[in-house]
């Protein structure tokens, strides 16, 4: 399998430090390069570019714990905060434009309404991205 | 922080360059920036018609006409000003680079009321349209008016939290509206046109020369939703490219589809009968008219006919075209009353982020994200608006009025912008570039924004000598803005630096 370019999107969760290793791991071997990106949902109510301070915060420690798990892996990392819509188009678009090979998104489980659910984003990847998507999903608990 | 650093416009924005830049990539193409302007744009069809029926009674098509020519200019208008400048704003936008700050200002603030008007008036519709369930919603002026106060109630709570909007929802419901409105043409055409009672209908209607130019002023109601395409450019892949061709698409749609609902309205119905029973709900008066025609089997011969199959067929559509359009209308309404709550907060925020209003009315809501100071003031104006709707029907007419003091001024002021930049800065790349130009002192000038100004200029003035409402309203409206507008920039100067980077200054957010 090529494995050139991988996109990691992470979402300041736990699951992150373990899909930021993963993806380091499956890199090392034939070197690719790590995308990590945080996508910032913007409302409807605001314009798209619209600058929310608290989120980009958010977004900011996120993709700095990326880059310090990366660095404990021994492995440069590249980061991008990214505004959209919607978190899954806005990946995808990204995963199209970088050309990778490879979507790596890591998954907490839960349930709503007591049925499991994987959200909104997960599956509008795993339906709509060009590539291979490689989901990680935590142990229960 | 992010002080050097300067958002690109597109669907996606790439926020502060943590390693290196990348280009965007703009989501929205042609039919994505069609469908949302013609959701706004075709919402109006469902009230506008009665309205402008109710002052230019059987001239109603010839206003409507006119005020098709004068959005005609307006549209191309904004195609240049758009593609020049793919942000929010629209109309503001232009003015603040054509004009001045405190055109700009005018400008947005006027459009802020036309927003808000379009909210109220949006609102306002639903009720008769749902009279068709239960009778008291159309006829009771106090359930009426309850109900809608209610809608953009709810409306205000679901935005201050911020439920998902779906725009494959909007693309779907907006093709539906025009499939829906064609079939009523075509069937009231093919049923019930008849050319000398439809020329009767006219002539015999003629209205006073007064109120065929306050017609023509109300009739510029149709084309609410004109700066739609202008707001969503910053969300559109190749704006200077796309948003022009959406224009041109929009206006041809837009007249054809009101020279179709005109000749099917006058052809179902008198004027007297359009201006007063289905004033507020006349594309259910239409489909009535259809239904009624078919039941009574005087539509064109065609209830005689033997074949048993064309008969069925015809009973079907008599018994379910009513329910189809009381169901799409009030959907469609409740989907353009959002549009206008949507609306006004990007604009709010966008005024704020370049000074021309405290950035305060634009603060996000810490949890929800949302700017709910913005919503929750210009919802409760728009449901202040509807309060004289408890007394009486004629609030109607005067939300009409209301719409037209807004929207002309910002239409007027678009059009002296386009020409001002040609002035100014006839330097500047123009993706889309008005033809017909007029040569004065070595600058080129749109022959029909000129036009457009000379127009739009004159319904506003009109409005405002005939419509005291309006007038006073309206004017009330200019002078808060202006003070606020003054006092704003006493106590806070604007800073030499703009677009300032944060809205609202922060977000009460975590820090």
């Amino acid at each position: 399998m090529k494995l050139e370019k991988i996109l990691v999107a992470v979402s300041g969760k736990d699951v992150d430090t373990e899909a930021v290793r993963l993806a380091c791991d499956l890199a090392k071997k034939p070197k690719a390069k790590i995308y990590v990106v945080y996508v910032i949902e913007v409302k409807r109510s605001l314009p798209l570019d619209a600058v929310i301070d608290a989120e980009i915060h958010v977004a900011e420690e996120a993709l700095a714990h990326a880059e310090d798990v990366a660095s404990d892996m021994d492995y440069e990392i590249e980061t991008d905060l990214i505004q959209g819509r919607d978190a899954g188009p806005a990946i995808v678009d990204e995963a199209m434009e970088k050309e990778v090979d490879l979507i790596l998104m890591g998954f907490a489980p839960k349930k709503r309404f007591g049925v499991f659910n994987l959200g909104r984003v997960i599956p509008y990847v795993l339906e709509e991205a060009p590539c291979r998507v490689l989901l990680f999903r935590e142990p229960m608990k | 922080m992010f002080n050097d650093w300067r958002p690109k416009l597109g669907d996606k924005v790439v926020r502060s360059p943590r390693v290196k830049l990348h280009p965007l990539r703009r989501v929205l193409g042609v039919p994505g920036l069609f469908s949302t302007a013609y959701g706004d744009l075709g919402s109006s069809i469902y009230y506008a018609l009665g309205l402008v029926a109710l002052m230019a009674m059987g001239a109603a098509p010839v206003a409507l006409g006119i005020a098709g020519i004068f959005f005609v200019f307006t549209a191309l208008t904004y195609a240049e000003g758009t593609a020049m400048f793919p942000e929010a704003g629209g109309s503001a936008s232009f003015a603040r680079h054509g004009l001045s700050d405190l055109m700009g200002f005018i400008s947005g603030w006027s459009l802020m009321f036309g927003y808000i008007v379009t909210i109220s008036i949006s609102a306002y519709t639903i009720p008769s349209y749902l009279g068709y369930f239960w009778e008291p919603l159309k006829v009771s002026p106090v359930i009426h008016t309850a109900v809608a106060m209610g809608i953009v109630a709810l409306l205000m709570l679901i935005n201050v939290i911020g439920v998902r909007e779906s725009s494959q929802l909007n693309f779907s419901l907006a093709m539906l509206d025009i499939t829906v409105q064609i079939l009523i043409i075509v069937a009231a055409v093919v049923l019930l046109f008849n050319p000398t009672i439809f020329w009767h209908r006219i002539t015999g209607y003629w209205p006073s020369t007064p109120d065929l130019i306050f017609g023509v002023a109300i009739a510029a109601i149709a084309f609410t939703g004109v700066e739609t395409i202008s707001q969503m450019s910053e969300e559109a892949r190749r704006p200077y490219e796309k948003a022009p061709r959406a224009y041109i698409w929009v206006i041809v749609v837009v007249l054809a589809i009101y020279a179709g609902i005109s000749v099917a309205a006058f052809s179902a119905l008198t004027p007297p009968e359009l201006g007063s029973a289905w004033v507020t709900d006349p594309v259910a008066g239409i489909a009535q008219g259809i239904s009624k025609a078919i039941l009574q089997g005087d539509a064109g011969g065609l209830t005689q006919s033997a074949n048993q199959a064309v008969v069925l067929a015809l009973n079907v559509f008599r018994s379910i075209l009513p329910v189809v359009v009381a169901v799409l209308a009030a959907t469609i309404l409740f989907i353009a009353t959002n549009a206008g709550i949507l609306g006004i907060s990007r604009l709010a925020f966008s005024l704020g982020r370049f000074q021309l209003i405290p950035a305060e009315l634009g603060h996000v809501h810490s949890r929800f994200k949302t700017p709910y100071i913005a919503i929750l003031i210009f919802g409760l104006i728009a449901i202040i608006l509807q309060i004289p709707g408890f007394f009486g029907p004629e609030v109607f007419a005067n939300l009409g009025g209301l719409y037209a003091f807004g929207s002309m001024l910002s239409f007027a002021l678009a059009h002296l912008s386009i020409l001002a930049l040609r002035v100014k800065k006839p330097e500047l790349s123009r993706p889309f570039k008005l033809r017909l130009n007029i040569k004065v002192a070595n600058r080129e000038l749109p022959f029909t924004a000129i036009l457009g100004l000379l127009g739009t200029g004159v319904i506003w003035i009109v409005v405002v000598i005939l419509q005291p409402y309006s007038r006073w309203v309206g004017f009330g409206w200019l002078i808060i803005g202006l003070g606020i507008f003054f006092l704003f920039r006493k106590l806070k100067p604007k800073s030499p630096e703009q677009p300032s980077p944060t809205a609202a200054g922060a977000t009460g957010g975590k820090k």
